[in-house]
């Protein structure tokens, strides 16, 4: 301990802090307070992210490989199935395990983004209960875990492309950029859905049995049909543009209109924003009756 | 003291908090009570609906720089959630809480470690979670390590530490801290004397420029630090101010006195009863300071040939050894059925407090234990001064 004094502070210099009932709800949603909170919390998320991260890698012998496989198993089981002859996929107009390995890659991170901003919370709910940090910290450390698992994806499916002999043209500099839309509609639905899922263990059944029927209901390893209702249903599926667009100009075929990923990251903003609000009120309230 | 210490650090004004024993209903309350916190019609604050209790009930206080609040009460009395309502972490349903300066809460020491990475990489995850900054962590980091006297194990992971060890690492963190107001949650009961009587140098250290409030069920280390005691009951203040032994004295009297517990016993002898005479009373259990004692036990002898040995033990409300008696003792030959065994000791100097008896009877000559009974006989001693070692011993200044 330093015997030094540290310089006299009076009280006009000193941070307030008032806690009152009608003081505190009107703060939680000041959006100027919000970001501030936000700024407030980037060391601390980047830090929990970089604790959670080197702690998973130290415990594990495959490592990076956790990361990578799974897309690439299920994008392997339907190159198998479809070279195999058990199911016929028709012309996707490019090699086959690019267009599924990439499909896969971007309905992961998707389904990925929905789940991180939940698991975050509730790994630190036991922290939110006794210590006041800024709770923006926990989103930060999923939404950076989310960024670092898929640029860890992005390198193997690069080799693959180039391994299987295919030209990348310029768009597939776009594809991270359609998948961070896509990462950004399922990080905001996903912190929309916080509360929900920490009061409810049925949300997230829900959920992983919704993503698991979507998967198949959205062309991501079969074309998209030339008509009848699969077709009809995805015209009205967001998941579709944004999974096909990023798609299209990874294998460079042409993209018809950009307007979706446009329109895509507008709702996803709007969608996080006001899931960062439902947060913000309903945090304390849930931890105050959960935690502990 | 300067004009610096008297700076309020924190006004805790009526301060409330009600909880609700239905988990649903309880939700349901929290989901109404922000959605009027938006408007502008009335609330629910003040009244208590369906199922729902005051957790904490109209606690008024302040804190300046340089005192330490203690915080008393049964568990259940709301100190924990006082502090938490201080902290932030729950906002009170009725009251204001107004907190000047850096807060700094030992509530959980070592939150945020991951028991797989090294003390260091831990360091500064928990110190991230206490909020200090990257820079202030690398500036502090040498003095942490020296801090927790874990030495050369601050690159193992946190998970081959000692339970002592862990908390050594998170206090040393947590004293970095610099706060002007300081939450402590009985943390310091963990960890050995040393670690103990670090904290305590910490505290101290701290305390000139720092408002504390300190919550424990330690009357020692209340008495230790505390300026003032608030005693709490049910989310009540039942009792604030400087005079702690009064606020002590009504925390242990919340208490019902220990029961006799018979924890040996081979059928030879029992013990029936025990009284207590002074020169002035008999039959009392409220001594006064210096005065002089008879205890009576009376007994019946089933089996024994001579007058077993009577081994007495007294422990103060703490359980802290108060002393024992010793005496000439003379096996002399016993009948069967009902005796009684009187020991005399004059000038007691046992402080002002509550007292309880244990006993264990030894056969004769063989000194094995035939019967032992904890707190056999409890008793309060009376007197003005109030001292926190059990023994307040007469002396006079020499000239």
């Amino acid at each position: 301990m330093t015997k030094k004094q540290p310089p006299k502070t009076t009280l006009t210099n000193l941070k307030v802090f008032i806690n009152s009932p009608a003081k505190q709800s009107r703060n939680v949603i000041d959006v100027r307070q919000m970001f501030a909170d936000l700024k407030a919390a980037r060391f601390l998320g980047r830090q929990i992210f970089i604790r959670d991260t080197k702690a998973m890698f130290r415990q594990s012998l495959l490592g990076f490989a956790w990361a990578i496989l799974p897309p690439f198993l299920s994008g392997g089981l339907w190159i198998f199935l479809n070279y195999s002859g058990a199911v016929n996929i028709t012309d996707t107009g490019i090699p086959y395990p690019i267009f599924v390995i990439s499909g896969t890659l971007l309905f992961a991170t998707f389904t990925q983004a929905l789940n991180a901003p939940s698991d975050a919370v509730n790994a630190g709910k036991s922290m939110m209960a006794k210590l006041n940090f800024p709770r923006e910290a926990l989103l930060l450390t999923a939404f950076y875990k989310l960024l670092f698992d898929f640029s860890l994806k992005l390198l193997p499916i690069l080799v693959i492309a180039l391994g299987l002999g295919f030209a990348l043209g310029w768009t597939a500099l776009l594809f991270p950029l359609g998948a961070l839309v896509l990462m950004l509609l399922g990080y905001g639905i996903g912190v929309l859905l916080i509360p929900f899922k920490m009061l409810y263990g049925d949300i997230g059944r829900i959920i992983v049995l919704g993503t698991q029927l979507l998967m198949y209901a959205t062309p991501i390893v079969y074309p998209m049909p030339a008509s009848g209702f699969i077709r009809d249903f995805n015209t009205f599926n967001p998941l579709y543009y944004l999974i096909s667009i990023p798609r299209d100009w990874f294998t460079g075929i042409p993209v018809v209109s950009v307007v979706p990923i446009w329109v895509g990251l507008i709702v996803a903003l709007i969608i996080l924003f006001f899931g960062w609000v439902l947060y913000r009120i309903t945090m304390p309230i849930i931890i105050e009756r959960v935690g502990a | 003291m300067s004009n610096n210490n008297n700076d309020i650090l924190i006004a805790c004004e009526g301060v409330s908090k009600k909880f609700c024993k239905d988990f649903k209903r309880s939700l349901w309350y929290g989901i109404k009570d922000v959605s009027l916190s938006f408007s502008d019609r009335g609330d629910h604050n003040s009244v208590l609906r369906k199922d729902e209790f005051w957790a904490v009930k109209d606690i008024n206080f302040e804190l300046r720089r340089g005192e330490c609040l203690g915080l008393i009460g049964h568990n259940g009395a709301g100190k924990s959630t006082l502090l938490k309502i201080l902290n932030g972490l729950l906002t009170p349903d009725v009251g204001q809480v107004t907190m000047r300066g850096r807060v700094g809460a030992l509530i959980e020491l070592g939150a945020g470690f991951n028991p797989i990475l090294t003390g260091r990489e831990n360091v500064y995850n928990n110190a991230a979670v206490l909020g200090f900054t990257k820079k202030e962590i690398d500036a502090k980091y040498d003095k942490i390590v020296e801090f927790s006297e874990i030495g050369e194990f601050i690159e193992s992971p946190v998970q081959n530490y000692s339970s002592g060890m862990k908390v050594r690492l998170g206090f040393a963190i947590a004293a970095q801290m610099e706060p002007d107001i300081l939450l402590i949650d009985e943390v310091l009961a963990v960890g050995d004397l040393g670690f103990v009587l670090k904290c305590f140098k910490t505290i101290d250290e701290l305390l000139p420029r720092t408002a504390i409030v300190f919550v424990s069920h330690s009357m020692s280390m209340i008495s230790r630090i505390c300026s003032k005691v608030i005693y709490m009951d049910r989310g009540m203040e039942k009792f604030q101010g400087k005079n702690i032994s009064k606020a002590v004295e009504l925390y242990y009297n919340k208490f019902d006195n220990p029961e006799k517990v018979v924890v040996f016993d081979n059928g030879a002898v029992s013990l029936q009863n025990i009284t207590i005479n002074t020169q002035n009373r008999k039959n009392t259990n409220k001594l006064n300071w210096k005065d002089d004692i008879t205890i009576i036990f009376e007994c019946v002898n089933n089996n024994l040939d001579y007058l077993p040995h009577l081994s007495i033990f007294v422990y103060d409300k703490e359980q802290r050894s108060a002393g024992s008696f010793t005496y000439e003792y003379d096996p002399k030959p016993l009948e069967k059925g009902h005796f009684v065994v009187k020991i005399k000791h004059n000038n007691i100097q046992w402080s002002r407090g509550f007292y309880n008896i244990s006993i264990v009877f030894y056969k004769d000559f063989e000194k094995s234990p035939i019967y032992r009974a904890n707190m056999v006989k409890s008793f309060q001693v009376i007197h003005d001064i109030d001292s926190w070692s059990p023994l307040l011993l007469e002396a006079t200044i020499e000239e």
